[in-house]
């Protein structure tokens, strides 16, 4: 196929299995975001598509041809590090221009894709500028630039953006959008951070424990987490404990919920993921199916909403609404909760 | 800062410790510069007349050549086999290399009698006594302690991603060393090697003990010198040595972060 | 997970293992046969040495013998090492004591002073012993300046020397370790964060209980370290008591030297040598045992 694909990859230090059998196709041109914890082997999935890391086993074909064993100065896939490694030796446009001068390319031909690679990354004229002297928005421009600049077939990111504050955080990763749909180039971004990659992947792939947990469209990942562990790393999830009573229905301690499927799960104890914006939240009884009474133990109002906690024999549930939608309750008051049958899922423990 | 009696204090002790320190060299440099041939300080009438003694005395410059020559090449011996352990134990955590780093170091910590011993008795054995390269070789196996800890402080300044950058962007081994490696590295490179010159040239017992008079550096002429009295140019060789000395790593302290090397990681700002 | 993580750094890019064998070789063959003839081998040549047959006119049979041994164990041999440590510890005592605050203060100070400090420290530390010796000796001499200002304010009898005697080799041995130890201790007391001395004072320390309660308990190892480095450096020291001291003042050095140049008994002072490094050894485990347990307890 066109595109990168993974097969089986693993990576084994002692008994770890930091990478355990990772698959994955990635077609050409598409943003793919690996997500997860620290420790979960995303880094390591990334480096092995780099040629940094040998595979203990598995392969990695690019457009059909396996690159399994081809080193890392042979792939070239240009990537951007955490610590962004630009050469503090070097000023800009020798940093850009480090692939080239590998290739032979001749000065005048390096310094035109110089000028270009600066346009393209917003930091036109910067060429002769020490590495010293720019700032952590710029450092990371020339970075992007740098790996750029010899047109990889793939291009990989390392947490880049880990050590800018938020503003510029969001402001690169437009840009770093941006630029991918205008070059249409192959990217794999790691992070930790779920915002970032919901904001830019075509595909965001969920790593925990060294494996695949899921891999899909952002909203896919969002609406219909696989598993616990998606459901509880990205976002915030109310995670209830249930036993299933049949295909629609959960008993959640004393209170029995409907369901929208809870399919392949027997009569066994399982978990229901709601998300906190999809808990409703009203004075009166009566308003519909899977209602629940409790009284408010928490309310922060955030200002742009309202987030509330609500004890529900027992239960303590998450929810958040829009501060039009507040029903102006304090803590101690009653409440009733409502969790739209839609919006439960039911997950195995 | 204001002027508070613990402020007061400190620079009081830091300024007794500095005329400590500098008296002795205060003193013998006022001394070379006196006219008569009587040590008398201070100084009664200046007069250069001890500087021109010893640089027309070939005796003295022999021994000053001798003991460039000697601390260059220990110098060079001594930077040539520390760099590749110390590339070997940053990019390649090798054991051996390790290993080899440590001998290097308890060497250096050693008495330096004890030193000076085991090589008089490598040499006496192996019958090649009283040459110079027993002196270049045996400087660069003591000191091999010094260029060891600054080209490791120099190799942990390099980030081991920066040179995965280099192979992510085509560089073969040879290619990251010479375009990433070795930049980064030349001001360590030259640290070490003015440190451990700085050090042979001033070094005594092993020379004497391992080459005898028959190799006689700068400090063996001047010991030699004191031990038949008194003479005004074993002044001006002392203050030979102290303008080394200083402006060696006055010159150190241009090309490199000079705290930094001597141990400080934690950011320091001007 | 975290070691993981961290073998992933340490592991590098990846190479064949078999090429790196290859590279590793290239790399280390040379220094490695170099610190094997020059460090290894006369560590053991010395120590056979120790134990030859001493033939005459400074000659030596190779062979199994104690005698050199024998002879260290007389009064003689105990009273040169006893006073080698009791100027060592006298040298420890002064120099810690003067190099720790001095370090503690330059670390502190503004980057141009303390590179100007490390430059001074640095160009002091290298002068030859050679010279330093000279130096004291023209300072303390009779002619000199301050046996004249002695004299003249009636503390001194004219004529008398300031030397050769104890205090001065004990002056001169400071003087040569000073800058030494407040270079050991200048990186740990410059990583000290200063918040943490903040955090003191916040709670209500001044800043000297907040040097003897936080700063010197966190440098407890790097004291007793450094007084072993005085000691490695004190056993070591050759000239300063030579010049500067009589013959009761004399080290160990004096007397290895003595033995190998002046009697020509080179597997005596190959006694000594031995003698000393395993002095050492027992010293340097056993402050490795102390600040462990000063660490356990803390």
């Amino acid at each position: 196929m066109f595109g990168l694909e993974l097969r089986d990859l693993t990576k084994a230090y002692g008994d770890h299995l930091a990478a355990d059998q990772v698959s994955l196709s990635i077609p050409h041109g598409e943003f793919v975001c690996f997500l997860g914890p620290s420790g979960c082997g995303k880094t390591t999935v990334l480096r092995m598509i780099a040629g940094l890391e040998t595979p203990t086993s598995g392969a990695i074909l690019l457009n059909g041809k396996e690159i399994t064993n081809e080193a890392a100065n042979g792939r070239q896939f240009g990537m951007v590090f955490q610590s962004l490694a630009l050469f503090p030796h070097l000023n800009v446009g020798e940093n850009i221009a480090f692939a080239l001068r590998l290739r032979g390319v001749d000065a005048r031909r390096r310094k035109d894709r110089v000028a270009e690679l600066l346009d393209l990354v917003r930091l036109p004229g910067l060429q002769t500028r020490a590495i010293s002297q720019l700032s952590g928005g710029q450092r990371q421009r020339v970075a992007i630039a740098r790996a750029l600049a010899q047109e990889p077939p793939v291009f990989l990111l390392d947490e880049p953006f880990s050590a800018l504050d938020a503003k510029l955080r969001e402001e690169m990763q437009n840009e770093l959008r941006a630029l991918q749909q205008r070059l249409k180039i192959t990217t794999i971004l790691v992070t930790h951070d779920q915002r970032e990659a919901m904001t830019m992947a075509d595909t965001i792939v969920v790593m925990g424990g060294g494996q695949i947990q899921q891999h899909g469209p952002p909203v896919d990942i969002y609406r219909q987490p696989a598993n616990r562990f998606v459901a509880d790393f990205i976002g915030a999830s109310n995670l209830l404990p249930v036993e299933v009573l049949d295909p629609r229905t959960v008993r959640l301690g004393a209170i029995s919920l409907r369901v929208a499927a809870a399919c392949g799960l027997g009569a066994a104890p399982a978990t229901l993921a709601i998300r906190p914006e999809d808990v409703l939240i009203s004075r009166m009884a009566g308003n519909g199916d899977n209602e629940v009474a409790g009284v408010i133990s928490q309310v922060r109002d955030m200002g742009a909403y309202v987030e509330f906690r609500i004890d529900c024999q027992g239960q303590d549930i998450l929810g958040v609404a829009m501060p039009r939608d507040w029903i102006g309750a304090g803590v101690g008051e009653t409440a009733h909760v409502r969790l739209p049958v839609d919006r439960c899922q039911v997950l195995a423990r | 800062m204001s002027l508070s009696p613990g402020v007061l204090l400190r620079q009081g002790f830091l300024a007794l410790i500095a005329l400590f320190l500098a008296a002795p060299l205060i003193v013998v440099v006022s001394v070379s510069f006196n006219a008569t041939r009587r040590m008398s300080f201070p100084p009664t009438e200046f007069s250069l007349r001890w500087y021109r003694a010893f640089f027309s005395d070939y005796g003295w410059m022999a021994s000053l050549e001798r003991s460039l020559t000697i601390a260059g090449l220990a110098a060079l011996v001594s930077v040539a086999v520390a760099l590749p352990i110390t590339y070997a134990i940053w990019r390649y955590q090798a054991k051996v290399a390790a290993l080899l780093a440590g001998i290097g170091g308890a060497l250096f910590l050693i008495p330096g009698v004890v030193a000076a011993l085991m090589l008089s008795a490598f040499w006496g054995v192996t019958g090649h006594v009283g040459r110079l390269e027993n002196v270049v070789l045996s400087h660069a196996i003591v000191l091999l302690g010094i260029p060891l800890s600054l080209l490791m402080v120099g190799f942990r300044t390099i980030d081991q991603a920066q040179v995965e950058a280099a192979y992510t962007m085509g560089a073969r081994d040879s290619d990251a060393f010479r375009m990433v490696v070795r930049p980064a590295m030349t001001p360590y490179i030259l640290c070490a090697f003015v440190f451990v010159f700085v050090l042979s040239i001033n070094e005594y017992l092993i020379a004497y003990m391992v080459a005898g008079f028959t190799v006689q550096t700068l400090p063996i002429k001047i010991f030699a010198n004191m031990r038949q009295g008194y003479e005004p140019t074993m002044c001006v060789a002392a203050v030979i040595f102290m303008a080394m000395g200083f402006s060696a790593f006055a010159l150190m302290s241009k090309v490199a972060d000079l705290p930094r090397l001597m141990g400080r990681t934690r950011p320091l700002e001007d | 997970m975290r070691a993981a993580e961290l073998s992933v750094q340490a592991s590098g890019v990846a190479t064949a293992p078999g090429r790196e064998r290859w590279v590793l070789a290239g790399l280390l063959t040379a220094p490695g046969l170099y610190i094997l003839i020059m460090a290894v081998v006369p560590a053991f040549l010395m120590v056979q040495l120790s134990l030859a047959h001493r033939e005459v006119a400074g000659l030596w049979s190779p062979g199994f013998e104690l005698t050199q041994y024998r002879q260290l164990a007389t009064p003689l041999f105990a009273r040169i090492m006893g006073f080698s440590l009791m100027l060592a510890l006298a040298g420890a005592l002064i120099c810690v004591s003067l190099a720790l605050p001095a370090a503690y203060f330059i670390t502190r100070m503004r980057r141009r002073a303390q590179v100007a400090w490390l430059v001074f420290l640095l160009g002091s530390l290298s002068l030859s012993e050679v010279l330093i010796v000279f130096a004291f000796q023209v300072l303390l001499s009779t002619s000199g300046t301050l046996a004249g200002a002695l004299t003249t304010v009636g503390l001194l009898a004219p004529g008398a020397s300031l030397y050769p005697n104890f205090p001065a080799v004990l002056t001169c041995l400071v003087y040569l370790l000073l800058p030494y130890v407040i270079l050991f201790f200048y990186p740990a007391l410059s990583q000290l964060d200063p918040e943490v001395e903040q955090a003191a004072a916040t709670m209500g320390a001044s800043r000297l209980s907040t040097f003897t309660r936080v700063v010197l308990p966190m440098m407890r190892g790097q004291i007793l370290t450094g007084v072993l480095l005085v000691v490695i450096f004190t056993f070591g020291a050759y000239l300063t008591p030579l010049v500067l001291g009589r013959p009761p003042q004399w080290t160990i050095a004096i007397h290895i030297n003595n033995a190998a140049m002046g009697a020509g008994n080179l597997p005596l002072a190959a006694a000594y040598a031995v003698s000393v490094v395993a002095f050492m050894v027992a010293l340097l485990v056993l402050t490795r045992v102390l600040s462990r347990r000063k660490a356990s307890e803390a």
